[in-house]
């Protein structure tokens, strides 16, 4: 057999000079053989479930991957729901030690299933992508559809939590409005102490209550507590940039694969790098806070803005000395709900960021299998897209 | 793939408009916190450039524009609107206390 003296890479090679000779640039069927490939002796391909797909036999169609996942996740939020039960009698939330076990099962589920498709992507080095041949999505590349769909679920989750954020903000009587109407609501009745009204995150974030103001914007203050939130804001635009850029990168062809590998590797470490920046923030603006040099800024939790809370003094703006003790569970929920959901799917991101950039370590990544970055890229500029959204709602206003 | 905006790179000069309005959007929050400027023209600010940004997103690094298959997946984006649409105005611009006034042909 006279491909026993060519490379598996030589003679894709070959057969890609030939499709751009004929003008054929997109078409990606036509799989070289491969020389190591476990062939269908008995005239049947038979496909492995488990991996590593073999992919010159076209798109694999089965994997038990998304199903143990699915179980992975439904087991390990079934779980994590039931690690904090509420205890009536102290009126509050309680740890429960009990339901632990099962989130490490979930966790571990999950991981396999994580292992088990990547052992089959491992193996994909970009010479088939399926299309899809349904109306209206005929001849788009079928993962592509197959992000956008995932993608608008995903719309749903976050108008969901946008929905229930408008709808108690709007619906809840702002705490400074009673504080500036001596402690009555706008309908006359009097307030008691505990009673629900609406504290923005703003207000510990970007508004009065911050301590310290350090920084200045052509003589503009910003207060402290906004500086990692700010940071973030930058953080994740710079990430989303940097995805493209590694997309980009990766369809180059005037480049040596290696020097084309490392620059993709580097973009999304760097992506890597400024996820994983966002999620230290996160954790310092929320439990930590930061004291460095001149900056201060103590943490929302320092501050009192918690789930728990339903005596927290408001002291408001424009009051010396004048306060009033207001439940903030509402408008922590809404938030800490919100921005942790953000947060969770970042930390996924970082997951698959994880494996991208070890896949582009070994040279996964050329301009043939480059769809795999621009198909994470969505999902990453939709994470960037929502934050777009939070950062102004949440933080800001 | 090089698509480009003004005769520049389009991924650079999105990306480049993308961090001055954050910019701005955060000099626009610290001038009101400080008076300089009111809230209702702080909510125009964010309200506008929150727009422009998710937009740059979706259109250039998000390919919705610009590559043959946009016209498609835009609409795909955009089906999940009418949903989105109806928990606007059905839940988020009502009141917390409207599930108790609903008739009791709607409660379970």
């Amino acid at each position: 057999m006279s491909d026993e003296y060519v490379t598996v890479d030589g003679v894709r090679e070959i057969v890609r000079e030939e499709l751009r000779d004929h003008g054929i640039t997109k078409q990606k069927a036509t799989p070289a053989p491969k020389k190591d490939s476990h062939d269908d002796h008995d005239g049947h391909h038979h496909i492995n479930g488990w991996g590593p797909h073999d992919w010159e036999h076209g798109a694999p169609h089965n994997s038990w991957a998304p199903i143990i996942m699915s179980l992975g996740i439904g087991v390990f939020l079934f779980s994590f729901a039931s690690t904090f039960a509420m205890n009536e009698s102290m009126n509050n939330y309680v740890f429960s030690a009990g339901s632990l076990p099962m989130v490490f099962v979930g966790f571990a589920i999950i991981s396999a299933g994580l292992l088990v498709w990547w052992r089959q992507d491992l193996a994909f080095d970009g010479h088939y992508e399926p299309k899809a041949t349904g109306v209206p999505f005929q001849n788009i590349d079928i993962r592509k559809v197959g992000m956008w769909v995932f993608l608008m679920s995903e719309m749903m989750v976050f108008s969901s939590l946008f929905s229930t954020y408008i709808r108690y903000r709007l619906g809840t009587e702002s705490c400074q409005v009673i504080l500036d109407n001596h402690n009555t609501y706008s309908n006359g009745l009097p307030f008691s102490p505990g009673d629900a009204c609406w504290v923005p995150a703003s207000y510990f974030i970007a508004g009065s209550h911050s301590e310290s103001w350090t920084l200045s914007l052509g003589g503009v203050g910003l207060p402290d507590t906004l500086v990692p939130g700010a940071i973030n804001t930058f953080a994740l635009i710079i990430s989303s940039f940097t995805v493209v850029m590694a997309l980009k990168t990766a369809k180059r062809e005037d480049m040596t694969s290696t020097e084309r590998s490392k620059k993709v590797r580097n973009y999304l470490a760097a992506t890597w790098v400024l996820a994983v920046m966002f999620l230290v923030f996160k954790m310092v603006e929320w439990f930590i806070g930061f004291n460095i040099g001149p900056f201060h800024a103590p943490s929302l939790m320092e501050d009192g803005f918690t789930i728990h809370n339903e005596l927290y003094s408001f002291a408001g703006a424009g009051h010396d000395g004048g306060h009033i003790d207001v439940n903030l569970r509402l408008s922590a929920a809404t938030f800490f709900v919100a921005t942790g959901t953000h947060g969770a799917h970042v930390f996924a991101g970082i997951i698959g960021l994880t494996y991208m950039t070890y896949k582009a370590h070994k040279g996964g990544y050329n301009p043939d299998s480059a769809e795999s970055i621009e198909y994470f890229g969505l999902y990453w500029h939709f994470v960037d897209l929502v934050w777009v959204l939070v950062f102004p709602a949440f933080y800001l206003y | 793939m090089s698509h480009k905006i003004l005769g520049k790179d389009a991924y650079n000069m999105n990306f480049a408009m993308l961090m001055i309005l954050t910019a701005v959007e955060v000099g626009a929050v610290a001038a009101s916190v400080q008076g300089g400027i009111g809230p209702e023209m702080v909510i125009l600010v964010l309200v506008s450039i929150g727009a422009i940004k998710f937009l740059g997103i979706a259109f250039v690094f998000m390919h919705l524009r610009m590559e043959a298959d946009s016209n498609i997946l835009t609409l795909t984006a955009l089906f999940p609107v009418f949903f989105i649409l109806v928990m606007i105005i059905a839940i988020a611009l009502t009141s917390p206390a409207a599930p108790d006034s609903l008739p009791s042909w709607c409660r379970f």
